[in-house]
């Protein structure tokens, strides 16, 4: 015998984490096909037996410390071509949303990925913080004896300063909140990483990395060529979201205005590709889920609609806000953009932490991680003896 | 039942392959007329298009030819070819089968099978076209569509009936009405287009359904690219590659381009295995092992050969020894499921992307991709189903029950073979054989009604005549003739002293050369056989029989070996091979000449049986003797009936009760007035031979003597006593059969149970797969699901060989949340004591995840191996039968004689036999039963006639003979003659086995065996030496 005894199995593991979806090892038998059939998967990474394994085994530890789920990028080719029918995808699926709710401290993952009831009521709730904050602020303005003429309009410094002071407040508890998640997502994974004589400069180039798959999420594309079509989609939303997380955080005032611009002004062009991208992709992704005819589509359920859903209707929202105020109907203006206040704040608040969007932040982190890893493996391999 | 009461004596059998012919060799043999109704134009299933068989590499078609012969040639077997059974009436003991016969369009009672139509038919000319819209040729069903035949064809040389079929659908005569050239080139008359579809009414008193298999057809899964890809072939498609009678003549090409592979990739399981057929096909894996080896054979040992399996299942008797022996040689097995099959760009050779030990994803690039295409339900199941009344389970296949394997719904209709689940030869032998038994069972009365009357032509009176040999070389396909020149050996015989014809033909144990040997004898005045071919092991009593039908004595007949011992040793060197064959057939015409006619005697036999052990075996094979009429013994060690099912208290079909099976057996074995138990008795001696045996049984009250005709061992075997995994040391590490044991008790299982298996099997000591222990785990696994879903179940393994059917209780073990995982023999999980809670902690190195894992167990559950029962040695010494080398009891043959020994009138069966499940046992029991039924059919038994015989004026009666026989055949006798005492010796002739011990050790020439005399065997020396009589 010697050192440790190994990792004691857990067998309650798999039911916990059927808790958050769809994980059918049940007619697994350990075949490899998945691992055959997954492009992305090599050597280190033997998507998507290894995870499958590790909670079949009951390993909780090793679970928790995983990154495979987070380099899977739901291609589903290992699930069309299991024999078993053991949708290994969706497993890896439900193991994300299991991850998530282990790196969130606050156990609100787990609660909105368990409970349908409490993700809404989360999204209702700070809906109508949103909405209360507006109606006390033009309660109070309206105490004021402001003129109502020119009241209802966007750009005033009231509401601007306001948002704005709001906004920043908001994205920096967000960020907050996310970063405490991924350095947990660091902490879990590191037994993995440590000890690998990982140089400071391999630290520094991973930031690079990080940065580059936060943005284009490249390996969707090397789930192989079928698989274009969805990398080019999913870059396109991207797009969309950070140009429009740009303009609202860091450039509202210049954004949010009353003046009337010629359509060719870059404040127009940005704002319409961003609501354009934003719209077409997801009503592209809610048609495709409720055809699922896509392998990685078949399961979709309530919590993988809900996020496509608040997208459009922020960007909805926000476009007839848009049009109303050129049209310049004030009353509109002012309600339309009290409903895109509402909607997208909550979308942010609830899905940016706790639900469908913290991916965005994970699978770069565990790209990254990956990285440095394997980069230490090649070096240690590399070294004579 | 007919008015009086008497079933009809005959059986209706459906299906000719291997379980259908035995079934009607086996029937036939027991007085009772067969109809034996096959689908296709041949007979011979399955196994006709084997090269070899495994685990012994033996010609498929070595052992199948004479047994098709057989079939062929028995009187009370009545083929009917290109025939279904539309429908089935009545009731068991009297059952009327509508048989719809499709038209053959060639005359049975005329086709000689000379296969000159096959050389004429235009279909037979026709090239593959690139153009679909040209007339493409048929692909040839026989060698998997690797080659083409004509329209009119005999389908392959060795076929029963050897006579031409014309496939209609392809006919150039039936599509234009024009072509009749084989009609015109037909010399025996035989081509009738005229032929009309036609029903026949048949009455039977029972029936045995043996339709066999189908096979899975790949293009199902297009990710493995058949029919897509040229150099992806299915196994059937390389066992046709590799047969001497195949498209290639035995040359392993790859069809692409006609080279030799060096890289060959077999993926197992294409077809089973999945959700949509939830059953594991049995004979894959040793089939892609077999053909590895045979194609090293062919190519050579750097053929690189890499079998894609998720387990190795190699659970059948020496499978696992088989295994090893491959890997051993190079084959390497990959543990994974390939997930697709690519060409390289630019070539057509493959790439497989797979799973290494140590979890690497790699690409191997092979010349050869051979998909294991699974075992199918054959295609008229369905209609099968209907017709005889039988169930079908999800799949398609008509398993029987764990308790009753052969018997359906519908009393008097038995199932067997792979219809019943996918399996080997010996099992559907084995099944075949339960069925006999079964049907016998109801029939016992009405055996030898409906059966013919043998009649022979009268044998020529040769003595005094000077020889006239006729000598008959065979080319064993390509097995001789690649490598001895046939036609030389022929023309040196022609000129031997003696010899009045010599010729050489391709299968010198096909029906027409049959045929030809004993027109040569008419033609030629014949008054000697030699013929120079394979073994008289297989094949003497075959040619035997043809020459006593042309009208000789069959002991008038020499075999000259020169296959096993000339070709097959000297493959590398054909002249020397060519030379020393024809010493071989000289010196077998040498001994011919000295040839006399001999003949068989008949002794009176008795009837009784004698069956050793008494559990589920023993019982159930004395129990259906008894139900045939037949007085039986069942002796058992142990003072009460049981063996191993008194223990057993589930089987993995939760709705069978073993218990009930138990009670039902004893109580009817205790109570048939023709079985007598003996309880707390062992064999103290047994001398005798077949038909008439002498036993004296020790028990505990005055020894007991019985005479009888036949003995059944059916001795089981057990579990052996773990010693490792703390078994023992801690009360919580117990066996499969403690846990059973427990489970049944009522104990509740607790939070965790641990399971491990092959304890002690497949290790070096004990180097044999135990087969049943996967199969218990997860019976015993459900169980504790059961009884509590919340005990996590953990079973370690090595291969879990859930086989057949059983695929579907581990898919159910898995759903249900039982864990497998496997571990590697090199790195044997550890237990070691644990806490309170959990008494134990078992470690193991999971091989997916490289890690160690801990699993804390409230009982650690032990698969020990089968061993042999401890008396097995002794038992085998008393029978002079041999034991394998692992101490079980060895067959006469692993395919066709799975029940038999090599000694006459002694059978085996059970555990006794190796590791074997209920259903297995049971059918294996009924089986050797079924053969005792057909050995002890009549009151009296032909002997051998080559025995022993003093030369009075010779001997002097020193007996020393008497010492060394082994047989205990010879007696000193002493008598006055002349006023003197005289003594001699006297030869028991049912005993002397015509070794020729005594007559090599007598120095005065006073014993000698008949057929081997001493001037017979020195002229053979003679002939041999150089300067010998040369022609």
């Amino acid at each position: 015998m010697n050192g440790t005894i190994g990792e004691v199995a857990d067998p309650k593991l798999l039911s916990e984490i059927r808790a958050f979806g769809r994980f059918d090892t049940d007619a697994c038998f350990t075949c490899g096909t998945c691992a055959l059939a997954c492009e992305l998967a090599r050597d280190a990474l033997l998507l998507p037996r290894r995870a499958i394994r590790l909670v079949q085994l009951g390993l909780r530890e090793s679970v928790r410390g995983s990154l495979d789920p987070w380099l899977c990028h739901y291609c589903g080719d290992c699930s069309e071509r299991c024999p078993r029918q053991a949708e290994p995808g969706e497993s890896l699926m439900t193991l994300r949303k299991y991850l998530s709710a282990q790196y969130d401290w606050t156990g609100l993952t787990a609660l909105f990925y368990r409970s349908r009831a409490w993700r809404l009521a989360a999204l209702g709730i700070v809906a109508s913080v949103v909405a209360a904050l507006g109606l006390w602020f033009h309660w109070r303005i309206l105490k004021g004896d402001v003129d109502i003429s020119t009241f209802f309009v966007l750009g005033r410094s009231h509401s601007v300063g306001l948002i704005q002071r709001y906004d920043t407040w908001l994205v920096a508890a967000l960020a907050a909140l996310v970063a405490s998640n991924v350095a947990r997502l660091v902490f879990f994974a590191i037994r993995d990483v440590r000890g690998e004589g990982i140089s400071m400069r391999a630290w520094g180039r991973s930031l690079g990395v990080f940065l580059w798959h936060f943005f284009t999420q490249s390996w969707i594309k090397d789930c192989g060529k079928a698989h274009l079509g969805r990398w080019i989609k999913h870059l396109l939303l991207v797009s969309g979201f950070v140009v429009m997380f740009v303009l609202v955080v860091f450039f509202l005032p210049w954004f949010q205005t009353d003046a009337i611009l010629p359509w060719t002004h870059p404040q127009r062009l940005l704002g319409y590709y961003a609501t354009a991208v934003l719209t077409v992709v997801s009503i592209d992704i809610l048609l495709g889920r409720r055809r699922k005819r896509e392998e990685a589509h078949r399961f979709s359920e309530f919590g993988d609609r809900l996020f496509p859903v608040l997208i459009l209707l922020t960007a909805l929202t926000g476009l007839v806000t848009h049009v109303a105020r050129y049209l310049d109907w004030p009353l509109t203006t002012c309600a339309t953009f009290a409903v895109h206040l509402m909607v997208s704040v909550a979308m942010l608040a609830v899905e940016v932490p706790f639900g469908k969007l913290a991916h965005e932040a994970y699978r770069p982190v565990a790209i990254m991680l990956y990285e440095v890893r394997e980069e230490a493996r090649r070096r240690q391999a590399a070294v004579p003896g | 039942m007919s008015p009086d009461g008497m079933p009809v004596g005959a059986v209706l059998v459906v299906g000719g392959g291997i379980g259908g012919m035995q079934a009607a060799l086996d029937l036939a043999a027991a007085g009772i007329k067969v109809h034996l109704v096959e689908h296709g134009p041949a007979i011979g299933g399955g196994m006709a298009q084997l090269d070899k068989t495994f685990p012994t590499n033996d010609c498929a078609m070595c052992t199948l030819a004479p047994r098709l012969v057989e079939v062929s040639r028995n009187p009370d077997i009545e083929l009917h070819t290109l025939a279904d059974v539309e429908r089935l009436e009545g009731e068991p003991g009297d059952f009327r089968a509508t048989v719809k016969l499709r038209p053959r369009y060639v005359d049975l009672a005329r086709c000689t099978g000379c296969g000159a139509c096959m050389q004429v038919c235009a279909m037979g000319k026709v090239k593959p076209s690139p153009d679909p819209k040209r007339v493409q040729p048929i692909p040839d069903e026989f060698n998997g569509g690797l080659s083409f035949r004509p329209a009119i064809h005999i389908p392959f040389p060795q076929a029963i009936p050897n006579a031409a079929v014309i496939d209609a659908a392809h006919c150039l005569h039936f599509k234009s009405g024009s072509c009749v050239i084989c009609q015109k080139h037909c010399k025996a008359l035989a081509v009738d287009f005229g032929q009309k579809e036609s029903r026949e009414d048949l009455a039977v008193g029972a029936v045995v359904v043996a339709p066999g298999f189908d096979l899975f057809d790949p293009r199902l899964k297009p990710e493995y690219g058949y029919g897509a890809l040229p150099n992806v072939v299915s196994s059937l498609e390389l066992e046709r590659l590799l047969s001497a009678s195949g498209p290639t003549r035995g040359h392993l090409a790859r069809p692409s381009d006609g080279r030799a592979p060096g890289r060959i990739a077999f993926i197992q399981c294409v077809g089973s295995r999945d959700n949509q057929r939830d059953y594991c096909s049995s004979i894959c894996c040793m089939a892609a092992t077999k053909e590895a080896l045979l194609a090293k054979q062919h190519v050579g040992g750097d053929l690189a050969c890499d079998i894609f399996a998720m387990d190795l299942r190699a659970y059948g008797k020496g499978f696992e020894e088989y295994a090893a022996r491959a890997e051993a040689s190079g084959v390497r097995y990959v543990r994974c499921r390939p997930a697709g099959v690519a060409e390289a760009p630019g070539s057509h050779d493959l790439r497989v992307a797979y799973l290494t030990e140590d979890g690497r994803k790699v690409t191997g690039e092979y010349d050869l991709v051979v998909l294991a295409a699974g075992l199918a339900p054959p295609r008229a199941a369905r209609s099968l189903a209907a017709t005889f009344g039988l169930l079908l389970d999800r799949n398609g296949f008509s398993p029987g029950r764990d308790t009753a394997p052969v018997d359906t719904p519908r009393d008097g209709v038995f199932v067997a073979g792979a219809f019943t689940a996918p399996r080997d030869i010996p099992e559907t032998v084995m099944q075949a054989g339960a069925a006999v038994s079964r049907s016998l069972e109801l029939l016992a009365d009405a055996r030898h009604t409906l059966t013919a009357k043998v009649a022979a032509p009268p044998e020529t009176d040769v003595r005094g005549q000077a020889p006239r040999i006729g000598v008959f070389v065979c080319h064993c396909g390509s097995n001789i003739a690649g490598v001895v020149d046939v036609a030389a050996v022929a023309d040196h015989a022609r000129a031997l002293p003696g010899v009045e014809h010599a010729e050489h033909l391709l299968y010198t144990c096909s029906t027409d050369s049959q045929q030809k040997i004993r027109d040569a004898i008419r033609e030629h005045g014949l008054n000697r056989v030699v013929v120079a071919a394979c073994t008289p092991r297989t094949h003497e009593p075959l040619f035997r029989s043809t020459i006593r039908e042309g009208g000789l004595n069959p002991y008038l007949f020499e075999m000259a070996n020169i296959r096993d011992q000339d070709a097959w040793v000297h493959a590398g060197d054909p002249p020397r091979a060519t030379a020393k064959a024809e010493d071989l057939v000289r010196a077998a015409v040498a001994k011919a000449g000295l040839l006399e006619p001999l003949v068989r005697r008949s002794v009176p036999i008795s009837r009784e049986v004698l069956v050793i052990g008494g559990g589920l075996s023993g019982m159930t094979a004395a129990l259906s003797l008894a139900n045939q009429g037949f007085e039986t013994h069942l002796v058992e060690r142990e003072p009460a009936l049981g063996g191993n099912l008194s223990w057993l208290r589930f089987l993995i079909d939760a709705h069978e009760d073993p218990r009930t099976h138990f009670d039902r057996l004893a109580a009817e074995v205790r109570g048939h007035p023709r079985v007598t138990v003996y309880a707390g008795a062992r064999i103290g001696a047994i001398t005798g031979s077949v038909g008439n045996f002498e036993t004296t049984l020790v028990s505990f009250g005055s020894p007991a003597r019985i005479r009888h005709g036949a003995i059944i061992v059916a001795t089981g075997a057990q579990e052996e006593r773990p010693a490792e995994y703390r078994y023992g040391a801690n009360p919580s590490v117990l066996t499969q059969r403690e846990l059973e044991q427990r489970l049944a008790g009522g104990a509740s299982p607790p939070a965790s149970v641990v399971m491990i298996q092959c304890v002690g099997s497949r290790d070096a000591r004990h180097p044999y797969c135990s087969r049943i222990c996967c199969g218990q785990a997860i019976k015993n696994a459900l169980r504790i699901k059961s009884a509590s879903p919340g005990t996590a179940v953990t079973i370690l393994y090595r291969d879990v060989r859930a086989y057949g059917l059983r695929e579907a209780a581990y898919t159910e073990a898995r759903r249900r949340g039982v864990v497998f995982a496997r571990y590697d023999p090199g790195r044997k999980p550890e237990v070691l004591e644990g806490s309170r809670n959990d008494p134990l902690l078992v470690r193991f190195f999971e091989p997916v995840v490289r890690r160690q894992v801990a699993l804390e167990a409230g009982w650690v559950v032990l698969a020990p191996a089968i061993v042999p029962r401890p008396g097995a040695a002794e038992l085998a010494r008393l029978l002079k039968v041999p034991l394998d080398v692992n101490g079980f009891f060895l067959e006469a043959h692993m395919k066709l004689r799975p029940v038999d020994f090599a000694a006459d009138g002694i059978f085996l069966c059970g555990m006794a036999h190796g590791p074997k499940t209920v259903d297995e046992s049971s059918a294996q029991a009924l089986a050797a039963a079924a053969r005792v039924a057909g050995l002890l059919a009549t009151d009296s038994l032909s002997l051998e006639a080559c025995v022993s015989e003093v030369i009075e004026a010779n001997c002097d009666g020193c007996a020393y003979c008497v010492e060394v026989c082994p047989y205990k055949a010879l007696t000193l006798l002493e008598y006055a003659s002349d006023g003197a005492v005289k003594k001699t010796i006297e030869v028991n002739e049912t005993l002397c086995k015509g070794c020729g011990t005594c007559q090599a050790t007598c120095p005065k020439k006073g014993i000698s065996v008949r057929g081997f005399r001493l001037e017979q065997l020195s002229a053979m020396v003679e002939a041999m030496l150089p300067g010998g009589a040369r022609g």
